[in-house]
């Protein structure tokens, strides 16, 4: 059964690019969120697989949200995306249960990759 | 990839490693098989080659690779360090510079090809990449010291497996030390880091290319850390491979009891604690930071405002009785100019940053000119100011080349004199009271009067009938503008530089520059300098019924006159002083304001000021007094005022102009 998908990202941009990745490489993208408080809400409500998060937005960060996340289920498979220069948050993501790292601008392989690698 | 915010600090470092690859290419000439030297140009390199890729530099990581594979063949005894191999690194190092100052400005990158096919024709067989390391190599890699065996020792025996992994990253992997971390994290779970080569710290800092070793104890199968390990993303390839401690030597004496001490503080050896020891003792050997200058010189400027409120508060609690206040006002006076001084010791640096490139400045300029020349060095760690430290570098080099170019005499006239074949030449710092005093000084063949005089006649300084001129007429010349003492124009010296450039950088300093010589033993130039100017001493003076405050080096008296003393010379003003005929001003008049109308029999104050030898005398309201004050600038919107030099806030929150004695004077 193909593997469900939840992107988070305030911008509509990179949820469109993401999502005509991870959907070309047979996962279904269930939802997208584009805040914190969203993605919780959404995660908590579709149970995706496979969640990829952004660090920087509104109302809600990434990395609260995947606390939040990891909250409610210790199994949640988080994948965090990230700029260069956020090193410290993404270790901070990482220590707050993210399985991997992404960082833009997002290379297609390396998208799978680690979508491939957090859910075998 | 946007790595624009790490290129300051990437500049930074890289400069300083290529400061520390120049020292040692210049101790490996005399010491060419000292294998510590080439160990760490080795590093050095790697280190560079490292930063480079990581920034996304590929020529300049290109090139340090290539000087890499030399350092490790030569590192390793394959190579030997000829004169000829230094001299290619010399030159490779100089290309190395001009690539990574171009890289840093982002300017076009210079031809560098020839040097580096030299480099590559060194290391006859091709390079190998470090990723295809042989199992023979990775203790070598390691080097397990005491510690690490007794910490594996202790593993074995509570049963735990200790393997050694080879994890190499893919090739532009992205935020390379955080997928380190992954691969930390990931091995955690399973088992623990004993020991990481290159070092944890080095390898948070991305200071690595893209292999690295960890040593674990683990419960679990090799087959099971390979797993875990290729479960990450961004890895190109893992080798694990158990490790035997059997044709271990012996521990000596010194590190059993090294390792002794260790296991007092971590009693139990258990595996977790045992990281985070090793990672402490790494992150113990930093003592020092790294910051903004601008950081720094905002602390300085907001410690200043504070020293003249605590002088405004010491200034109204003067008449204060109450003792409980009052001793509350000396105790924020004492903190206060403690932190001032705190504060002012940040802006101090040693001017070791600026003799740290006269070594290799010294053997080019020497084999240039086809002179023996040794280089003495010393109070290298004597501070100044910052600032101070950025604009010293090119009087010294000046006086510097000066010194080999036509201080040092040829061999033959050397051994004609009776002296060593080979010149010295001393280059020292010390500190005298508030000051610091630079001095160069060579054994040369010191001022040559007589050619001074030709030279200052011929240049229409001195009228052609003038007789004998004494050597302190000759020094005084030689600070001329448009006077060089140099017959001949070498390519060394013949910068169009004189020295009355370099003794206008120092007085723009604040600074005084002194010759000392004896001809035929040596010529000596001493530079005077102020330890700070941040902060300086002023004389306060009114001028039209605002205050103004004179920098002190520049005030050589102050006196009363009365209106029968000032004479009139070619219709100008003057005073006559033991003797001396100084122009007199008035100084509100100077600044345009209304000049200064005395009664009959008044007495004037008048202060004389100097500048470049020059005196003047200037007729001022009143005199207030000295007072330390910190100089601000005018600021953006007013920018650069003729005569003014900046302002000062003063203790009783008034604020005074700093005039400029050098605009004055002109």
């Amino acid at each position: 059964m193909p593997k469900t998908v939840l992107i988070t990202d305030d911008t509509a941009f990179m949820r469109m690019t993401l999502k005509n990745v991870i959907q070309k490489n047979g996962y279904i993208v269930v939802g997208e969120a584009a805040d914190g408080e969203e993605a919780v809400a959404k995660y908590l409500e579709l149970r995706p697989d496979l969640v990829t998060m952004d660090i920087t937005m509104p109302k809600m960060d990434g990395i609260t949200a995947i606390k939040e996340i990891m909250r409610h289920d210790p199994n949640a498979r988080i994948i965090v995306c990230s700029a260069m220069g956020q090193k410290p948050m993404v270790i901070e993501a990482l220590n707050a249960g993210a399985k991997d790292f992404l960082v833009k601008p997002f290379d297609a392989d390396r998208v799978i990759e680690a979508l491939r690698k957090a859910a075998p | 990839m946007d790595t624009s915010e790490f290129k300051e600090i990437f500049a930074a470092e890289a400069r300083d490693y290529l400061q520390s690859l120049n020292d040692d290419l210049l101790r490996l000439e005399n010491d060419p098989s000292n294998s510590d030297i080439l160990d760490e140009m080795f590093r050095a390199a790697h280190s560079l080659k490292g930063m480079a890729g990581t920034m996304g530099f590929r020529e300049l990581a290109e090139f340090t690779h290539e000087m890499e594979s030399v350092f490790d063949l030569l590192r390793t005894g394959s190579l030997t360090a000829t004169q000829e191999v230094v001299d290619v690194l010399f030159q490779a190092v100089d290309t190395l510079e001009l690539l990574l100052e171009a890289t840093i400005d982002g300017s076009p990158i210079a031809y560098h090809e020839q040097i580096t096919q030299r480099l590559r024709s060194l290391t006859s067989a091709p390079p190998t990449p470090s990723s295809s390391r042989s199992v023979g190599e990775l203790d070598a890699g390691f080097k397990l010291n005491e510690f690490d065996r007794e910490t594996i020792k202790q593993g074995k025996e509570q049963g735990l497996n200790a393997y050694a992994a080879e994890v190499s990253l893919r090739p532009n992997t992205l935020l390379k030390s955080v997928r380190v971390f992954t691969v930390f994290q990931a091995l955690e779970n399973i088992g623990t880091i004993v020991k990481s080569d290159p070092p944890a710290q080095d390898l948070e800092e991305e200071r690595f290319d893209l292999d690295f070793s960890l040593l674990i104890l683990t419960r679990e199968s090799a087959q099971t850390v390979q797993q875990v390990i290729e479960g990450i993303s961004e890895i190109d390839a893992v080798k694990v491979y158990s490790i035997n401690l059997e044709q271990t030597p012996t521990p000596n004496i010194e590190a059993a009891a090294a390792q002794e001490e260790l296991q007092v503080e971590f009693p139990t050896g258990e595996g977790s604690q045992l990281v985070k020891t090793t990672q402490f003792q790494q992150r113990s050997g930093d003592k020092y930071v790294r910051i903004e200058t601008e950081r720094l010189d905002k602390l300085i400027n907001l410690v200043g405002e504070l020293v003249i409120s605590r002088t405004q508060v010491i200034e109204i609690m003067r008449d204060v009785v109450d003792t409980e206040q009052k001793s509350a006002a000396d105790q924020l006076d004492r903190v206060t100019t403690e932190l001032q001084h705190a504060a002012m010791s940040l802006r101090m640096v040693p001017i070791k940053q600026v003799f740290d490139r006269f070594p290799r400045m010294v053997r080019d300029l020497a084999r240039a000119s086809q002179k023996e020349i040794n280089l003495e060095i010393y109070g290298e760690d004597t501070e100044l100011d910052r600032s101070l430290v950025n604009q010293i570098g090119d009087p010294l080099v000046h006086l510097i080349r000066n010194s080999i170019d036509h201080g040092i005499e040829p061999r033959d006239v050397r051994i004609a004199r009776g002296k060593p074949t080979a010149g010295t030449v001393r280059v020292g710092a010390r500190h005298e009271g508030s000051h610091i005093v630079i001095a160069v000084e060579d054994d040369g063949g010191g001022l040559n009067v007589e050619k001074i005089r030709a030279k200052a006649i011929e240049r229409g300084l001195l009228p052609s009938d003038v007789g004998e001129i004494s050597k302190q007429t000759a020094i005084d010349l030689l600070f001329q503008p448009g006077f060089s003492t140099a017959s001949v124009v070498t390519d060394i010296s013949g910068r169009g530089v004189g020295m009355d450039a370099v003794k206008s950088v120092i007085e723009s300093m604040s600074g005084t520059i002194e010759i000392e010589t004896e001809p035929e033993k040596y010529l000596r130039t001493v530079i005077k300098l102020p330890l700070t100017l941040a902060i300086i001493k002023a004389l306060l003076v009114v001028a039209d019924g605002a205050t103004y405050a004179i920098p002190i080096q520049a005030v050589r008296e102050n006196l009363q006159i009365t209106r029968d003393q000032i004479k009139t010379v070619q219709q100008h003003d003057v005073i006559v002083l033991r003797d001396e005929i100084l122009p007199l001003y008035d100084l509100a008049e100077c600044l345009g304001f209304t000049p200064l109308q005395p009664e009959q029999d008044e007495s004037l104050s008048v202060i004389v000021m100097e500048t470049r030898g020059q005196k003047a005398a200037f007729i001022v309201e009143d005199l207030i007094g000295q007072q330390e004050i910190v100089i601000k600038s005018l600021g953006d919107l007013i920018g650069e005022v003729k005569g003014i030099a900046g302002a000062a806030v003063l203790g009783n929150g008034q604020v005074a102009l700093i005039l400029d004695n050098s605009t004055l004077l002109r």
